[in-house]
């Protein structure tokens, strides 16, 4: 039960992870003579308003998407590989470190989003920088992976320990009225 | 000397568990020197001077006193340095698994590995940062490259994800222990009075 949770919450953080990626991790509005808007998501930069590149949709100046599409594919795998004998170690070995891998790529996101935001608090700022739905769904993934990594691995203590085999002569009780009846 | 005979001995996974051990703590040394050199440098050469212009996981830096319109707040170290943190705590745990309590062994192996996988994903990340700043096209006048900040960190992700490799329990290895031999021990005993030929074909000539 628990390590069908943990497979469940491996798979749900991988594709958190991959759902997070292509939303909008930050938006900035650009506060020049001719209004501009643009939102970012880890793989590419789109125009909201203002006026267009060639296409519509360019290619991110920053690939953050790379990291964390290597390890949502990691936790898949993870997922997959853990009832196999044969790659069961290395599969648990995965779903402890894919987890916290997706932490670190995501916590630098979350730093530049923290450090382009910092330049709303200028006097007169030039650009305003809200957050994405992405970045929340990035937070989201990495604590369901983090808690599939954890309950899928094989803890000594918590495993129940085997219940000491009786020993002596089996005695039953029998209901005695007579008896009772005495005592009372 | 007294820790000689309280060890386990020479079986196989001692070695590989303080070589593991060395390399997180290596990793963790060699991730917080990395955090403090340039990630990214830019050599600016317009009128004959030349201007170096450098990024750190911490800010931007230029060689000229020039006022850099930065609204600053660049913290990217912070992940990094969380997880040299991080890597010299399980350095710590695997190289002092033998007098620990084997309940730590479990949580031991999972700090290990986690440490180096927030280090990966954060130099990853980073890097990705890195690649594109230098990427850009250089003219004569502008290089970028990568700066020695960046080939530290990632030797650091490297030698981490060997040491966290390393100190992990694989079953069939460090786990099982050698079973002790049973039964009557037999010894053999050089014989010279057998004959060195015991099909005898020397002797059955009749």
């Amino acid at each position: 039960m628990r390590q069908r949770l943990g497979v469940f919450s491996l798979l749900a953080g991988a594709v958190l992870a991959l759902v997070g990626s292509l939303l909008p991790l930050y938006r900035q509005a650009y506060r020049l003579a001719e209004q501009l808007e643009l939102e970012v998501t880890a793989w590419n930069v789109r125009t909201i308003t203002g006026p267009r590149p060639e296409s519509d949709e360019f290619r991110s100046s920053v690939q953050y998407g790379v990291p964390l599409a290597v390890a949502a594919a990691l936790l898949v795998l993870a997922a997959l590989f853990l009832r196999s004998r044969r790659f069961g170690a290395v599969a648990r070995f995965l779903a402890a470190g894919v987890p916290l891998m997706l932490v670190g790529a995501a916590w630098v996101v979350l730093q530049v989003y923290l450090r382009l935001a910092e330049g709303n608090r200028r006097v007169d700022p030039i650009t305003l920088t809200t957050p994405g739905l992405g970045l929340w769904v990035l937070a989201v993934a990495c604590v369901v992976a983090l808690a599939g990594g954890v309950l899928v691995q094989h803890w000594p203590d918590r495993e129940p320990a085997p219940e000491p085999e009786p020993e002596g002569a089996v005695v039953h009780r029998l209901p005695d009225a007579e008896d009772h009846e005495q005592v009372s | 000397m007294e820790r000689a005979s309280v060890d386990e001995g020479p079986r196989p996974g001692r070695v590989r568990r303080v070589v593991g051990g060395i390399a997180l703590g290596a990793g963790a040394a060699l991730a917080a020197v990395g955090a403090t050199l340039p990630v990214f440098v830019q050599v600016l050469s317009f009128t004959g001077d030349q201007e170096t212009f450098t990024m750190t996981l911490w800010g931007f830096e230029s060689s000229v006193d020039v006022q850099i319109d930065d609204v600053g707040g660049v913290r990217y170290g912070v992940p990094v340095v969380v997880a040299a943190v991080l890597l010299a705590v399980s350095a710590v745990l695997v190289l002092a698994a033998p007098r620990l309590p084997a309940r730590f062994a479990g949580p031991t192996s999972v700090a290990a590995i986690g440490s180096a996988a927030v280090l990966t994903g954060s130099v990853w990340t980073v890097g990705q940062l890195v690649l594109v700043a230098s990427s850009r096209e250089d003219t004569t006048a502008v290089t970028s490259s990568a700066g020695s900040g960046m080939a530290t960190l990632v030797v650091a992700c490297v030698v981490a994800l060997a040491g966290g490799v390393l100190a992990q329990h694989w079953p069939g290895q460090a786990s099982v222990a050698r079973p002790e031999p049973t039964g009557v021990v037999v010894y053999r005993l050089p014989d010279e009075d057998l004959p060195e030929d015991p099909e005898g074909t020397g002797g059955g000539g009749s």
